[in-house]
Formats: structure tokens, C-alpha cells, sequence
């Protein structure tokens, strides 16, 4: 039997199904608009025009920049469940063009995140970059999101030292954490009076194989760097599924697509985070 | 398929799919989630890139070139866990059953064990039945590594398959 004999032989015995055209093609036109999208807001700088409308308010939120670290986390076995891992669409993956990470390029990778997740408007972009003269790769980003709710900010820190463990802890309210089948532990909980009486945190705690940290959290309340934190809505902006699919995405590495890097360059308004 | 037809998306996807599939798969070895990743990848890239895509002479080889460049681009980034070996490719069966393992070695588990390089020119020269000129042109290298690659790939093959009938043509 000769080469494409032989291949085509085992091929028909794996591929018995084929591929889904209608998914290909509904997944290619959704992630290749916001794709589109951030390109054309990365070449024509300003705001990621597409991704922003509505208000930009006034205040320029800093919050902690290590938000959602604190505490001692304990893995909780009762707790742990195998369960699937739905990796979010998205319309850029991490074995895209990459650059080292920025804290503009984290915030810009967030703005994407969230439009994966939510069609709210968002404002005021914080971000913290990797501090290559310390050796510290990790970066943190943090963007209002106003929805008909009332504003609120979403948090993202991204954390390269390993060691991390995840799972819940009793610190941790309506805590859930699962083992997803890539040997990641996902952890979702809420904090309340963390910064402020009547201040929700809903965060989603992503420790990978690999060994990096990535948490999410969205809030019920805006910060004023130097004045505290306000609760501006009962619940938080976003559910524990859009937090956890913010976490979940693949491209939180050290290096972030080219993309994101390229878009954080015109970002606006944006604020560098305090050391 | 002729250049200036009037193809929309949604049509190229329905008629390269099936293929694109099938050489998805061979480039990643027979991992189903790996090749359902890089199909996506490639589609976002031609729906991004269509109004160049359309004006193409072949939109389907410019499809086709895409996926294979997507995958060398997405394995240079994977590089530092790569691991290719020389073992045998046999199936996960084989190891347990009574057949005569040699009649159940499984060639999309030999080319996952070549080097990503070497698996997308074996799968360019003979599955897509392109020539050396042509595989070079679509992989971005040189005639001379085409060869040089498809040599030694043939060779490993050959090794696993000694029922594999080469055409003189694979060993040019």
C-alpha cells in the first residue's frame, strides 16, 4: 500500500464525523469581527472605539494592585470536582504573534476579554506592567464597566511566581472550585466588606498546570485612589460564568498577543498603577 | 477554483472544510481538539484577511496555506515542550491486543511523533499531492530542506511501515 494509500486509510477510520461547518464558520465571523475590530482600533488609535461607547466618567479608579491575592488560600478537597473545561471563544489565541506583556497591553487584553462576555461600555484603563528590572513578570489590569446597573470595576491579576495551590478557603463565601481536565483548579467566591461595608467582590481564581495565577473579579463598587472605595450597585457587574470565562482565556502569559500590545499603545484614558 | 468566482465565506468554508479538516488532522497528529483549534484559527485569519482571500487567484490554496502556516507558527511558539521521538507509533490497542503488532501501527501516530516541520512537508508532498516546489513556496522554506526534510521523514516512515510502497518519486 503505498503513502496517501495508507494515510487516507487510518484518516477514514478517525474522522468519522467531520467537521461542524455551521459552528466553523459562525465562530470565524464572531471572532474574526472583534478581531477585526481591534486591529483597526490598534491602527487608528484613541479608544477601542468599537468597545467603548457610552460614558467616561470622571474618576480615575486605582484599586489595589495586587487585589484578590490576599489571604491564605487552602485547597478544600470536598470542594473539588472534575468537570469540563469550556475555553472561551475568543478572537485572538495565545499561539498568536506575542510580545512581552505591558500594562497598557493587559488592559487592552482585558477590554477584549470582557466584549467576550459582555456588550457594557468601558472606561478608564488601569494597568500595572511586568517589572523586568525586579525580575517580576506579573501584571494587573482594571477597567469600569457600566452597565444599566451603575459603573463598577473589573479586576485582572496575572501571576507567573508558582507555588500556587487555589481552592477554596474560609475566607471565601459561596466558594465552588473544580479540577478542570487540563490539571487547572478553577476557584469561584465572593468577598464581602473587603474594602468598603456593603463592597462584593464575585472573583474567579485560575491556577494553570503551568503554574500562573490568573484572578478575575468584578465588583459592585468604583475606587478613588486616595479617597476609598464607593459601592455604586448592589451586585457586581458580572456573573461568576463571565468572570470565569475572562480567566479562562489562554492568552494571559507573560508574553500577550501583538494585538492587545498594539491596541494598549492608544488606549484612553488610561492610567499607570503605582508600584 | 477559478479566480474572480464569485465565493462568498460562508461557501469557501462549506467547500475546504471537509479537506482542511482531513490535513488538520494529519498535521497534529490525529488530535481532534488540536485540529478543530487550528481550523478556527485559520478561518478567523480568512474571514479577517477576505477581501484579499477573494481577490486570490485560488482562495482554497490560499486557505490551504494559511492552516499549514498557522500550525508551523503555533508549534514554534509550543517549541520548548517539544518532544519528538523515535518510538514505534503504535496505537493504544496494540499494546494490549494479540494481533501481530506491526499490522496495527497507525500512521497518523507515526507522523505525530516526526517533527512538526517534517510532518507538514510529508503531508504536503503526499497528501496534497503538492511538488517540491510548491511545498516550499507553501511552508516558506527552501526546495533543498523540502527534500531534506521529506528524506528523512520517508526514512522513519519507512522504518515503521515496512509494508509502505513508495512511489520513486518520494525519495526525489
Amino acid at each position: 500500500m503505498n503513502l496517501r494509500d495508507r494515510i487516507a486509510q487510518d484518516l477514514d477510520r478517525t474522522d468519522q464525523v467531520g467537521p461542524d461547518i455551521a459552528r466553523l464558520t459562525a465562530q470565524a465571523r464572531s471572532r474574526g469581527k472583534r478581531l477585526a475590530l481591534l486591529r483597526r482600533a490598534a491602527a487608528t488609535g484613541g479608544t477601542l472605539v468599537a468597545l467603548t461607547i457610552g460614558a467616561v466618567l470622571v474618576a480615575s479608579p486605582w484599586n489595589n494592585p495586587r487585589a484578590g491575592t490576599e489571604g491564605t488560600v487552602a485547597t478544600d478537597p470536598a470542594t473539588h470536582a472534575t468537570s469540563p473545561s469550556p475555553r472561551p471563544s475568543s478572537p485572538v489565541r495565545a499561539e498568536d504573534e506575542t510580545g512581552p506583556a505591558t500594562a497598557r497591553g493587559a488592559a487592552a487584553a482585558l477590554v477584549s476579554a470582557l466584549s467576550d462576555v459582555t456588550d457594557s461600555p468601558t472606561s478608564d484603563y488601569v494597568g500595572q506592567g511586568p517589572r523586568a528590572e525586579l525580575g517580576d513578570s506579573d501584571y494587573y489590569a482594571q477597567i469600569r464597566l457600566e452597565d444599566d446597573g451603575g459603573p463598577a470595576n473589573v479586576e485582572i491579576n496575572v501571576q507567573f511566581d508558582g507555588g500556587f495551590i487555589g481552592g477554596c478557603s474560609e475566607t471565601m463565601d459561596e466558594c465552588r472550585s473544580a479540577r478542570l481536565p487540563d490539571g487547572a483548579t478553577i476557584t469561584s467566591y465572593v468577598l464581602t466588606g473587603d474594602k468598603a461595608p456593603g463592597d462584593i467582590r464575585s472573583v474567579a481564581e485560575l491556577v494553570r498546570a503551568d503554574g500562573v495565577r490568573v484572578v478575575v473579579a468584578a465588583t459592585n463598587s468604583i475606587t478613588r485612589p486616595g479617597v476609598g472605595t464607593y459601592v455604586t450597585r448592589p451586585e457586581p457587574s458580572l456573573t461568576g460564568d463571565q468572570i470565569r470565562s475572562i480567566a479562562l482565556q489562554e492568552y494571559w502569559n507573560e508574553e500577550l498577543p501583538a494585538v492587545f500590545l498594539e491596541a494598549g499603545k492608544t488606549l484612553e484614558p488610561f492610567r499607570a498603577a503605582a508600584s | 477554483m477559478p479566480a474572480g468566482q464569485d465565493l462568498g465565506f460562508d461557501a469557501l468554508v462549506r467547500i475546504t472544510a471537509p479537506a482542511l479538516h482531513r490535513t488538520a488532522l494529519l498535521l497534529t497528529g490525529g488530535d481532534h481538539h488540536l485540529a478543530e483549534d487550528l481550523m478556527q484559527g485559520t478561518y478567523v485569519k480568512v474571514w479577517v484577511a477576505w477581501k484579499q482571500v477573494s481577490r486570490a487567484d485560488d482562495p482554497v490554496a490560499y486557505t490551504r496555506t494559511v492552516l499549514t502556516r498557522t500550525f508551523l507558527s503555533h508549534r514554534r511558539l509550543r517549541r520548548s515542550s517539544e518532544r519528538p521521538t523515535d518510538e514505534l507509533g503504535l496505537s493504544e490497542s496494540s499494546a494490549s491486543g494479540d494481533q501481530d503488532p506491526v499490522l496495527r501501527l497507525d500512521m497518523l501516530d507515526a507522523l505525530r511523533r516526526l517533527t512538526p516541520k517534517d510532518r507538514a512537508v510529508v503531508v504536503h508532498r503526499y497528501w496534497l499531492d503538492r511538488s517540491v516546489t510548491e511545498t516550499a513556496t507553501d511552508l516558506a522554506l527552501s526546495e533543498a530542506v523540502v527534500r531534506t526534510r521529506s528524506k528523512r521523514a520517508l526514512a522513519r516512515l519507512r522504518a515503521q511501515f515496512t509494508d509502505l510502497d513508495l512511489d520513486p518519486r518520494e525519495d526525489s
